[in-house]
C-alpha cells in the first residue's frame, strides 16, 4: 500500500521518542513486517518508571485506529518537537504495554488494509 | 503494570456512536426548523434558486443573496449530507468529524452550496478509487476541501460563459481540485506543522490561486464581492444562544451532571491533532462547544458587529473547532491580537470583513496554546495583515481565505519561536 513503509517509520519514531521522553536513552527496536501486518517492538531497561505519563501514553494511543485522520494527518508524525501520540493511536490497530522486571516493553501493530 | 482502565470521565468510551450522531445530527434539524421562521417554502425554494446559481465569492452572504431561511436551509442540508456519508462510511463522530460537519455548515450562510461541494467531493472520491483506498480514510479532506466551492460556483455562473460550457468546466475544475486536494493536505501540513487548524484553507488558498492565475491569463477576472445582509441580530442571537445553551446541558448532563474536568481540557495546546473527543471525552467537548459559542456570539454583539451569514459561518467553525482544538484559553490572544491589529490599522473594526478574520483567526489558536498568550497575540496581530492582502491571490475562490493566511502566518512564525526556545537534549 502507498506510503505504507513511511508510516510504519513515523510510527516507530513516535515510540522511540516516548522512550526519549522518558529519559530512556537505549531503546531497542524490533520490526517484523508481514503481507498483512507490521509489528513493531520497543522495549528497554527502565527503573523508577513514571506510571503517570506511561498510563496517560497508554490512554492516548487506546482510542484505535482512526482512518479519517490518518490520510489527511500522518504527515505530522514522527516529529520530536512535538510527540503526537494521539495521532500515533490513530495510525495503529493495537497496541500492547508491559512493565516487568524493570523492563518497559511496548508493542504496536499496524494492519495492512 | 496494572491493565488498562480508561478514565472514567472519558465518556467518549460510554456514550455510543448512535447517541452521538443523533446529538449531532440535531443542529442541522433545527436550522431546517428554524427557516420556516423567517420565509415561506415558496420563498425558500426561490431563495435556494438563486443562492445556486450565485457566483459564491467571497464575501456573498446567502441571507443576502437568497434570503435568511433558505440560507438556513441550505446549512441544514449540506451539514446533513455530510452527516449522512459519515454515517455511510462507518465513520466514528471524532472531534475532526465533528469540526469538519460545523465548518461545512458554517460556510454553507456564505459560498457553499448543494451545487458547488458536489464535485469538488466527486474528485476527492476518484482520488480514493485511483489509490484503491476506502473513501472513508479522505472524508475529511472531503468536507474541508468544499472550500473551493466558489471555484465551481464562479466558472459555471460567473464569468459570462453560456451555461453549458460554464457548468462543464465548472464542475471539472471543481473535480480536478478534489482529485489533487489529498496529495497536497498531507503534504502542506508539514510547512506550519499543525500550528493552523484550517490546513485546507491553506492548500485550497494555493489551488484558488492556481485556478485564478489560469483564469486571468484567459482574459477573465473575479469581480470582487461584499454581499452582507442586516437587521436580525436579535433572531440570530436567540437561535445560536438556543444551540449553545443547549450544547453546554448536553455535556452537563452526559458528564454526570457537573463542570468537572472541563478546565483540564485548557491544557491542550491545541496544536492538530488534538481531539478533544478522544482525548476528554465528547461530554466535556461539548461543554466546551457551546462555552466557544457562547464567548463567540457574545464578542461580536458587545463590539456592534452584524450577526449575518458570515459571522454565524465563522461562529459555527470556532465551535465545530471547540471538538479539534480550539478553547477559551487558546483562541482569545489571538481574537485579541487580531483586534488590537485592526484598532491599529486602517481597518473598521466592526466591518464584516474584520469580524470574520477576529474569528476565523483562531485558526492559529494552537500558537497561543504552545507559546503562550504573547505569541498568540502577535501571529492574531500579524494574520489580520496577511488576510486583508491575499484574498486577491485567488480572487475570493477560497473560503478559507483565514486558513489561506494562518497557515502563512504559522509557517513562518513557528520556526522563529522555536529557535529561540532551550533545545530539549
Amino acid at each position: 500500500m502507498k506510503g505504507e513503509r513511511d508510516k510504519i517509520l513515523k510510527i516507530m519514531n513516535e515510540l522511540v521518542c516516548f522512550f526519549f521522553t522518558l529519559g530512556i536513552s537505549d531503546p531497542h527496536i524490533d520490526i517484523k513486517k508481514t503481507e498483512t501486518s507490521t509489528t513493531i517492538l520497543v522495549e528497554a531497561a527502565y527503573k523508577d518508571p513514571d506510571h503517570k505519563k506511561i498510563d496517560r501514553f497508554q490512554e492516548l494511543i487506546q482510542n484505535g485506529r482512526q482512518e479519517d485522520l490518518e490520510e489527511y494527518y500522518w504527515n505530522l508524525a514522527g516529529n520530536s518537537q512535538y510527540p503526537e501520540f494521539i495521532l500515533l493511536g490513530t495510525l495503529i490497530d493495537s497496541a500492547n504495554i508491559s512493565y516487568e522486571n524493570q523492563i518497559l516493553r511496548i508493542e504496536v501493530t499496524r494492519k495492512h488494509n | 503494570m496494572k491493565p488498562f482502565k480508561p478514565n472514567p470521565s472519558m465518556d467518549c468510551r460510554i456514550i455510543s456512536e448512535k447517541v452521538k450522531f443523533r446529538i449531532i445530527l440535531s443542529y442541522p434539524l433545527f436550522f431546517l426548523l428554524c427557516a420556516f421562521i423567517f420565509n415561506t417554502p415558496i420563498e425558500i425554494v426561490n431563495g435556494l434558486r438563486k443562492i445556486i446559481l450565485s457566483p459564491s465569492i467571497l464575501i456573498s452572504d446567502y441571507m443576502a443573496v437568497g434570503n435568511v431561511g433558505s440560507a438556513f436551509v441550505n446549512s441544514s442540508l449540506l451539514m446533513l449530507l455530510a452527516i449522512l456519508i459519515a454515517y455511510q462510511n462507518k465513520s466514528h463522530m471524532t472531534g475532526s468529524l465533528i469540526a469538519a460537519i460545523f465548518t461545512v455548515g458554517g460556510f454553507s450562510f456564505f459560498g457553499k452550496n448543494i451545487y458547488n461541494i458536489i464535485s469538488i467531493i466527486l474528485g476527492v472520491y476518484l482520488h480514493s478509487r485511483i489509490q484503491k483506498e476506502k473513501f472513508s480514510k479522505y472524508l475529511l479532506i472531503a468536507f474541508f476541501g468544499t472550500s473551493l466551492g466558489p471555484l465551481v460556483s464562479q466558472i459555471s455562473f460567473g464569468l459570462g460563459l453560456t451555461p453549458v460550457l460554464g457548468i462543464l468546466f465548472g464542475n471539472i475544475a471543481g473535480i480536478i481540485a478534489g482529485l489533487i486536494l489529498p496529495a497536497l493536505a498531507g503534504h502542506f501540513v508539514k510547512f506550519h506543522q499543525g500550528f493552523s487548524l484550517y490546513n485546507i484553507g491553506f492548500v485550497s488558498g494555493m489551488v484558488g490561486t492556481f485556478f485564478m492565475s489560469i483564469i486571468r491569463a484567459f482574459g477573465k477576472n473575479n469581480e470582487k464581492a461584499l454581499i452582507v445582509s442586516v437587521g436580525n441580530n436579535l433572531e440570530f442571537s436567540i437561535i445560536l444562544g438556543l444551540c449553545f445553551v443547549s450544547f453546554l446541558i448536553l455535556g452537563f448532563v452526559y458528564n454526570n451532571k457537573s463542570f468537572r474536568n472541563y478546565i483540564r481540557l485548557f491544557r491542550h495546546s491545541g496544536r492538530l491533532i488534538e481531539d478533544f473527543v478522544l482525548m476528554d471525552g465528547f461530554a466535556i467537548t461539548l461543554i466546551n462547544m457551546g462555552t466557544l459559542g457562547l464567548i463567540s456570539t457574545a464578542f461580536m454583539l458587545l463590539i456592534s458587529g452584524e450577526l449575518n451569514g458570515p459571522i454565524i459561518g465563522g461562529i459555527l467553525t470556532v465551535v465545530g473547532f471547540g471538538a479539534f482544538g480550539k478553547h477559551p484559553k487558546n483562541i482569545i490572544p489571538v481574537m485579541a491580537g487580531v483586534f488590537l491589529g485592526a484598532y491599529f490599522q486602517v481597518w473598521d473594526i466592526t466591518s464584516t470583513p474584520v469580524l470574520i478574520t477576529v474569528l476565523y483567526s483562531t485558526t492559529l489558536a494552537p500558537i497561543a496554546g504552545k507559546f503562550g498568550w504573547k505569541a498568540g497575540l502577535l501571529a492574531g496581530f500579524l494574520h489580520i495583515t496577511i488576510v486583508m492582502n491575499i484574498g486577491d491571490l485567488h480572487g475570493g475562490m477560497n473560503l478559507y481565505n483565514n486558513g489561506f493566511a494562518g497557515g502563512l502566518v504559522a509557517g513562518t512564525l513557528v520556526p522563529i519561536f522555536e529557535s529561540f526556545r532551550k533545545e530539549e537534549i
